[in-house]
């Protein structure tokens, strides 16, 4: 007996330490397979900020017009020293090669309307329009998930119509017409904040302005998908085995329904990061959005670069990591 | 003398045809926007009639004497004769004449004249802007000791040098001094030099600086900042767009001005080029004001970068402000310089200026008092705002006119004489009191001159103004032609363009002759709806014209580049001479947009 309880505890040692040695293998196997799906996408994403300059280089240099065209033309000459400073005179790949070479120095030029060193100029403006975007972004989406929630568990009352009906009004009106009326109402007419203010910028209306439609169009995709996760098996199941309903609703139900709204939210936060053009402009914040519009029309190539491969490494890390989210939310999800 | 007068004569004869009606018109009743079409009905009734008086009266058109304007040699010489003349009657009549060669090519088809609107508070006084558009605030009164304005957006450059914007000359006249400035009745005086001794040949100009002038800073300025500073706006490695503005300045053989300061740094000694009817006005723009060498080249990156000193705040003025505090695309704050010539005559203390280019924005901000004076309304307002007290409109020197690209094909098979026929016909078919009062509506004035009211003419009277010397073709009208719409007008179009080749069946063009071109603009509101009533206009004779608003700076590159038929065009003038406006015609020059000579 001794020996063949010996022999089952050795048995079960084993067994004990295969579980384990797999386990560890496993967990190995799994970081290894992280490490290169992460390696991957690090180099997919390197690989995509370089196409899109790329494009973004050549369709700039294809349009007419360039940095130094103005209504009252400068002279031959000083248009000509002009463009041997900044490599203008050259063929279009060489410039792409020079800008390459001095970007990856890290050295964005200068802007060739302002001279303006580029990375000042989005080091400055980038922090100003994420505070208002990183603000507007995490009340839209808190928001937008409680009441897209409410409207899904009150389908049909008078409340989800109530959300309903504001939420299409919101994801209608543009954000020139939200910002003018908000400045019209709270600035003229209640005169609770100044239109423009030197010492003390205002940042609650543009805030509300930039998070309206974002937080209409989460509350929608949250009610949707909500009502979606409420008929699942899964839920069902939860209810007949008599677990509470905020259980239901917490663990089983908004966990599953808040994937779209990440595919969503992902986004749309490094574009609400990267500041409104017209948000921006009304209430007079001198943010990164009006860059990108505002190099495009002065052809200040430099700046064009520097704002575009700016929003585009923002985009691939931000899908990244909304990738990885999902990851954490649903470990059904596999990365490759 | 002998050539001018034959030219002009011949310039006359040419024009005689655009003088008959004149007379009649000045009785003519403007139409509205509302009667347009009825006036207009009323020409295709009428045109065969004037159509058959027009003939009867003969175009005097001579072939042979017709302007070229693919051989523009004539008017380079004339514009270079211009630049040299020291007797400045004759030089007027030089560019008298030149402005008549380039009307003769209807090249040019004037609009209106520009003018200027602003709003300031009841309680601002004492702000004044002279005819370029520039806004001086040091010696305004408020109630307070702060002025808060809007002028524009984020200026580009700061560099007074560099800058090529009004806003930007805005700000460099209230933070730089220069040894002329304007005074609030718009003349030309003395600022930092204490007297003018010019020599008898108007070559050589001395000009003693007046004592103890300081930089913001509290170091000492001379004459030797001007020699710097001068120099620097000329090299084209500094990218000065208005280098070309020293042109008058006689150059050494290495390219540098001859220009000296005295020993004693007191005095400084210009040596022209040629005697120079406006070189007080020069004297007095931003381009010449001094800046300190050693904040200058103290910038990282200077030699590269030569605006680099003046991109934040801090930097070192003369003027009556320096720059406090920027906050980029949101605000600017500009403090009272003690160490300013005339500090003690300076009240307001602090200048803070929203940076914004948003209409709506700065209206609202005016109504709701965050703001004291703005320099733009909405459009949508002016209407409601002309009888505010608080809306100013003031002269501006410059016209808004529309040019022709005279290698249009268009014009191919034309003789020169048909082709300037054709164009200067356009120019008689446009309703300019329906442009300015519904779409300029702030009172604009007509244009039938390219050069503007109020121009000078280089020895102290007005260019645009029939005097011993010159009469303008239509004298009655001062110009080349009566600017209000009249039927006689239209007659006289058809006219023109029946010489051009053009068949007319009841005042309507002929199917079997049509014309049909494109009118490129850039896409503002303001301009598309000229281009719309332009269109308006030429298609009441059945001329077929479509509209192409782009993109701004596509825009500016086709206008330069000549690919286009017609085109919006518009020039303020920097200094009150026609030179400015002239010279910017000749063959090579970057604004030649309509390719006279090319």
């Amino acid at each position: 007996m001794m020996n063949g309880a010996s022999n089952a505890h050795h048995r079960f040692c084993d067994y004990i330490k295969d579980v384990v040695r797999l386990c560890q293998k496993n967990r190995k196997l799994r970081s290894e397979k992280m490490y290169r799906y992460m390696i991957k996408r690090v180099l997919l994403a390197i690989l995509t900020v370089f196409i899109v300059s790329a494009i973004t280089f050549f369709s700039m240099n294809a349009i007419p017009g360039g940095p130094f065209s103005s209504e009252k033309a400068p002279s031959p000459e000083v248009k000509a020293a002009l463009e041997a400073r900044y490599n203008l005179d050259k063929p279009v790949p060489e410039q792409f090669a020079i800008y390459m070479g001095n970007f990856l120095r890290g050295d964005m030029g200068v802007s060739l309307k302002t001279g303006r060193n580029i990375a000042t100029v989005i080091g400055e403006s980038f922090p100003i329009s994420a505070r208002l975007g990183g603000a507007a972004a995490a009340i839209a989406t808190l928001v937008g998930l409680v009441l897209g929630s409410v409207a899904a568990l009150k389908r049909n009352s008078i409340i989800d119509r109530i959300i309903i009906f504001f939420t299409t009004l919101a994801t209608a009106a543009p954000s020139f017409v939200l910002g003018t009326i908000l400045l019209y109402v709270f600035c003229i007419k209640l005169g609770w904040a100044p239109v423009w203010s030197p010492d003390n910028p205002h940042y609650v209306l543009p805030v509300i302005a930039l998070s309206m439609y974002p937080m209409a169009y989460i509350t929608r995709l949250t009610k949707t998908s909500m009502l979606d996760a409420l008929g699942q098996d899964y839920v069902r199941t939860a209810n007949a085995k008599g677990v509470s309903g905020v259980k239901v609703i917490f663990k089983h139900a908004l966990r599953n329904a808040v994937i779209p709204v990440i595919t969503y939210v992902g986004p749309m936060t490094a574009y609400i990061l990267t500041g409104s053009l017209v948000v921006e402009s009304i209430f007079t914040i001198g943010g990164l959005g009006s860059k990108f519009v505002d190099s495009i029309t002065n052809r200040d190539y430099t700046l064009i670069m520097g704002t575009t491969i700016f929003l585009a490494t923002l985009m691939v890390t931000v899908n990244l990591i909304t990738d990885l989210v999902y990851k954490v939310i649903d470990p059904r999800i596999k990365l490759d | 003398m002998k050539k001018f007068t034959a030219v002009s004569m011949a310039l006359v004869l040419s024009f005689g045809i655009l003088t008959g009606c004149g007379g009649d018109n000045n009785t003519s009743t403007p139409p509205s926007s509302d009667n347009q079409a009825s006036g207009s009905q009323a020409a295709g009734d009428n045109s065969q009639a004037a159509g058959d008086n027009s003939q009867a009266s003969g175009l005097d058109i001579s072939e042979e004497n017709a302007v070229d304007p693919h051989n523009w040699g004539t008017y380079d010489s004339l514009i270079s004769e211009i630049r040299t003349t020291t007797d400045f009657v004759e030089r007027e009549a030089l560019m008298h004449q030149a402005e008549d060669m380039l009307m003769e090519t209807g090249a040019l088809l004037p609009l209106y004249y520009y003018n200027d609107v602003y709003m300031q508070k009841d309680y601002v006084t004492n702000v004044y802007s002279n005819l370029f558009g520039y806004k001086f605030f040091m010696f305004a009164k408020t109630n307070g000791d702060t002025l808060r304005l809007n002028l524009g957006s984020e200026p580009d450059k700061l560099d007074p040098a560099l800058n090529s914007t009004v806003d930007g000359a805005c700000l460099a006249v209230n933070s730089f001094a220069g040894l002329y400035t304007y005074d609030s009745n718009g003349n030309v005086v003395l600022d930092l030099a204490a007297d003018e001794q010019v020599s008898e040949d108007g070559l050589t100009y001395t000009l003693p600086l007046i004592s103890d002038l300081k930089w913001s800073d509290g170091s000492e300025l001379n004459a030797n900042d001007f020699v710097y500073s001068w120099n620097r706006a000329v090299d084209p490695n500094t990218g000065a767009d208005y280098a070309y503005m020293f042109d008058v300045i006689a150059k050494n053989d290495d390219g540098t001005l001859k220009v000296a300061a005295s020993e004693d740094g007191q005095t400084l000694t210009i040596e022209l080029a040629a005697p120079c009817a406006y070189f007080n006005e020069l004297l007095a723009f931003p381009a010449y004001f001094p800046v300190k060498q050693s904040a200058v080249e103290g910038a990282a990156g200077w030699q590269d970068n030569a605006g680099a000193w003046a991109q934040e705040a801090g930097f070192i003025t003369n003027g009556a402000y320096t720059l406090s505090a920027w906050t980029h695309d949101e605000s600017m704050t500009y403090v009272k310089n003690p160490n300013y010539h005339r500090a003690d005559e300076v009240e307001v203390e602090t200048l803070q200026f929203m940076l914004s280019d948003d209409d709506t924005a700065i209206f609202a901000a005016y109504n709701a008092g965050n703001l004291d004076f703005i320099d733009t309304v909405p459009t949508d307002e002016i209407q409601a705002l002309l009888s505010n007290p608080e809306f100013c409109v003031v002269d501006q020197l410059g016209t808004y006119y529309v040019s022709f690209n005279v290698k249009s094909p268009l014009f191919e098979g034309k003789t020169n004489a048909q082709a300037n026929a054709m164009r200067r016909a356009f120019a008689l078919l446009v309703d300019r009191d329906y442009i300015c009062e519904n779409i300029g509506q702030t009172g604009q004035k007509p244009a039938n001159t390219f050069i503007p009211i109020g121009m000078a003419d280089g020895h102290g009277g007005v260019f645009k103004e029939n005097d011993a010397d010159y009469t303008f073709v239509n004298e009655a009208n001062v110009g080349y032609f009566d600017p209000v719409w009249s039927q006689d007008n239209v007659d006289q179009a058809i006219a023109l363009l029946e010489y051009a080749g053009y068949k007319f069946e009841n005042g309507k063009l002929s199917a079997e002759t049509p014309i049909s071109f494109e009118y490129l603009t850039n896409n503002t509101s303001g301009h598309v709806a000229v281009a719309e009533a332009l269109q308006q206009d030429f298609g009441e004779i059945g001329i077929n014209m479509s509209i192409n608003s782009i993109d701004w700076a596509v825009f500016l590159n086709e206008r330069k580049e000549g690919n286009y038929d017609i085109a919006r065009n518009g020039w303020i003038a920097d200094f009150s001479d026609p030179i400015n406006m002239l010279e910017m015609w000749t063959t090579d020059s970057g604004n030649n947009d309509c390719q006279f000579g090319r």
